[in-house]
């Protein structure tokens, strides 16, 4: 059944943009890495998520802030629990 | 009118009933910060309490995708608009005055009007009745692509593309906020709407209700719903017979509710606290709700400007932009969000107790634990410590015991998969 046959319905689906704040983006991104590499991911494995398109979140966060960033991001973030995890829970980084 | 004392408002406020308070109040700590949106909550909700004829499209408890979901559709933009037009027509705004703060005004003084206040007159506080169509869909809005023509199948030939929005969004977790000053109950004309005095949970007598949809029309927050093969309003109950301890498994003590205890993402922290004659909260700081929401002021009411007296505070989420929160969660976001980002030492430890027994915790102890590891959050240093939080239930009997550093255990390759 095509939506065509729903041409008056209420119901229908609107996508639209929800604008942002300057910062938030950053925010995000760090809430992101910090969740991985907390949940023990290595920094290639985290930074696949940002250069493959199928992840939107995060590829927006690559697209937008670029390669360098999310790089040093992902560094900052095991610098600082990297250090913990490894010694603690034996969880290896790359 | 009344005037009665809103702690949340930091002000005396308009309502239909002198003020009065019971001995005790159900609350809850939702993290929004831990929440996956799976829904459990939900769906242990509908099991146990709205899967008959005429509840189809009720859901006591609904977890929505915020800023795009809500259920009923719109619900508080809806109730946000109508509180805007009612400042518009008196010429006031609605502001908050977060200059000076206390413990009897902990987040300033709101300086609008609430919906108790807004009103014409015509209603004890200003709402709408949801239509039919906006409690369809409770899931309605979230992630939702761009509408397409389809070919006669339905499918696009062209392919579908997404809205890009800006990262981010949240899950808003909701119930009944079981109000201090609830709104359903200042509304009903046969006042069938009752607070109980043991433990402040809100209810609906269905021998009295008329099915007048009064409740649904007035409640901010839409949790009164109409159930039409009954002809009577309904609500969540907070599961009260667990609550009462009346439940086997708990031995005679205070269990969490369905939507609590199922929790898979650990978010949801649920209890009673003693209430004094005034309305605040007995001073008992080693109460695990009165540590996250009277003294470390991380979890926060929603949309306190309403002027009900929510029951169920939330942390709130620390990625959202600032001025959607500060208008959902007032003018604490700040300085909650600051707080959860670099915990204090004893924070950390009481966020361990969150959905690790059914039975609500009335106390804790924390048992000092060595320093694990140093850091730096925002440019200042922090300290990790595996301290040990003890948890006791309402006859002072240890319910739990946590480590901050939770154990791991790595199932080994060999047994990858014996499940």
């Amino acid at each position: 059944m095509s939506y065509d046959d729903f041409a008056d319905d209420p119901m229908e689906m609107i996508g639209l943009v929800m604008p942002g704040e300057p910062g938030q983006l950053e925010a995000m991104a760090e809430c992101l890495v910090e969740e991985y590499v907390r949940l023990g991911w290595d920094a290639p494995r985290l930074l696949t998520l940002f250069v493959n398109p199928m992840f939107m979140a995060t590829y927006r966060i690559y697209q937008q802030k670029g390669e360098t960033y999310v790089r040093e991001l992902i560094d900052r973030t095991c610098a600082k629990w990297g250090v913990y995890l490894n010694r603690e829970q034996g969880v290896s980084h790359g | 009118m009344a005037e009665v004392y809103n702690w949340q408002l930091g002000r005396k406020m308009q309502y239909v009933f002198e003020e009065a308070h019971p001995q005790k109040q159900f609350t809850a700590v939702f993290n929004i910060n831990r929440c996956i949106g799976c829904q459990t909550c939900t769906g242990a909700c509908k099991a146990t309490w709205t899967f008959s004829k005429g509840q189809e499209y009720m859901w006591w408890n609904n977890v929505e995708t915020k800023p795009y979901g809500s259920y009923p559709q719109h619900w508080d933009i809806k109730i946000l608009q109508l509180l805007d037009e009612a400042h518009a027509a008196q010429k006031k705004q609605a502001t908050w005055d977060a200059t000076k703060t206390d413990d009897t005004a902990p987040y300033g003084t709101y300086n609008g009007l609430t919906i108790f206040e807004a009103t014409d007159g015509n209603q004890n506080a200003i709402g709408y009745i949801p239509e039919d169509k906006e409690w369809r869909a409770p899931t309605f809005y979230e992630d939702t692509s761009n509408s397409y023509k389809g070919d006669k199948l339905g499918i696009s030939t062209q392919g579908v593309s997404l809205p890009e929005h800006q990262t981010w969004f949240f899950y808003l977790q909701r119930l009944c906020n079981h109000c201090t000053y609830p709104a359903c109950a200042a509304a009903c004309p046969r006042k069938a709407v009752y607070k109980r005095p043991e433990d402040g949970i809100v209810l609906i007598d269905p021998a009295r209700c008329r099915g007048y949809r009064k409740c649904v029309e007035e409640c901010p927050y839409k949790k009164s719903m109409y159930r039409g093969t009954t002809r009577t309003s309904e609500k969540c109950v907070a599961c009260y017979p667990r609550v009462e301890g009346n439940d086997p498994l708990s031995e005679g003590v205070p269990m969490e509710t369905r939507c609590m205890a199922v929790c898979p993402g650990k978010i949801r922290l649920n209890g009673l606290v003693d209430v004094a004659a005034d309305g605040s909260w007995v001073e008992d700081p080693k109460h695990p709700m009165y540590f996250l929401v009277k003294q470390e002021k991380i979890a926060l009411p929603l949309y306190p400007q309403f002027g009900t007296e929510p029951n169920i505070y939330y942390i709130p989420p620390r990625w959202a932009p600032r001025a959607y929160l500060h208008q959902m969660f007032g003018p604490g976001v700040e300085a909650a969000i600051a707080r959860y980002a670099a915990p204090s030492r004893e924070l950390l430890a009481v966020l361990q107790l969150f959905r690790t027994t059914q039975k609500m915790i009335f106390r804790y102890e924390i048992e000092e634990g060595p320093l694990v590891h140093e850091t730096e959050i925002n440019g200042q240093p922090w300290q990790m410590y595996n301290d040990t939080v003890i948890g006791f239930d309402a006859k002072g009997r240890e319910a739990v015991r946590l480590s901050v550093v939770e154990p791991l255990h790595e199932r080994p390759p060999e047994r990858l998969n014996t499940i």
